[in-house]
């Protein structure tokens, strides 16, 4: 089984090709919310996780890529996973980031 | 109800909305030594079950029952993962 899992910058070998850049995230209240939602998403579809991101306040987000539909289907079950165990703060897809955007965010593979 | 391998994800965007939010396993039927033993069709995941686990598939009305979906297309739902299966006094197979 290959594991697509990476929450730092040094996932550099995960290259992924370029219509594989519609980007998802997921924004829980608690880290187990969080952790229940990465497990669910992994397994859902074949997406990459790219980052766990904490902006304090018990906020954690965390960023997939992949092809549009793959990751449409994993936030919509890292979601429905995550609901069960804490918050749900906001869930969002970018099917097609505009290059600016990768720019800003630091840890997202372009 | 089914043994069952699960072989991995099937993604889809256009589908009936009672399959919208479901996650759908490819899944294998399997015997009690947990081989693969027949052809795969798709099951929504109801347990959290991830690739090369054996899993209890539950079909027909018995699966629309156990979804949240009544009025739905859903006849294969995985109602649990198998720890371990014994028969003759051994066990077959056990999860690693």
């Amino acid at each position: 089984m290959v594991k697509k899992s990476q929450t730092k910058e040094k996932s550099q070998s995960a290259e992924l090709d370029p219509e594989m850049r519609a980007l998802g995230m997921i924004e829980t209240r608690g880290l187990v919310a969080c952790i229940e939602a990465a497990d669910a998403m992994a397994k859902a579809a074949n997406i990459a996780l790219t980052e766990r991101r904490a902006i304090g306040g018990g906020y954690m987000t965390i960023m997939v890529r992949g092809h549009v539909g793959a990751v449409r289907t994993a936030l919509e079950a890292g979601a429905k996973a995550a609901k069960l165990v804490g918050e749900v703060e906001a869930i969002k897809i970018l099917p097609a980031p505009n290059s600016l955007v990768e720019d800003i965010l630091p840890g997202i593979i372009a | 109800m089914l043994i069952a391998r699960v072989m991995g994800t099937a993604v889809s965007s256009t589908k009936h909305k009672a399959l919208l939010a479901t996650k759908l396993l490819i899944v294998c039927p399997a015997n009690a030594d947990g081989d693969v033993c027949g052809d795969p069709f798709l099951a929504v995941d109801l347990v959290g079950s991830g690739e090369d686990e054996l899993v209890i598939v539950s079909q027909g009305s018995s699966a629309r029952v156990a979804t949240d979906y009544k009025n739905s297309p859903v006849d294969a739902a995985i109602v649990g993962i198998l720890d371990s299966l014994q028969y003759d006094e051994k066990t077959r197979f056990r999860k690693e």
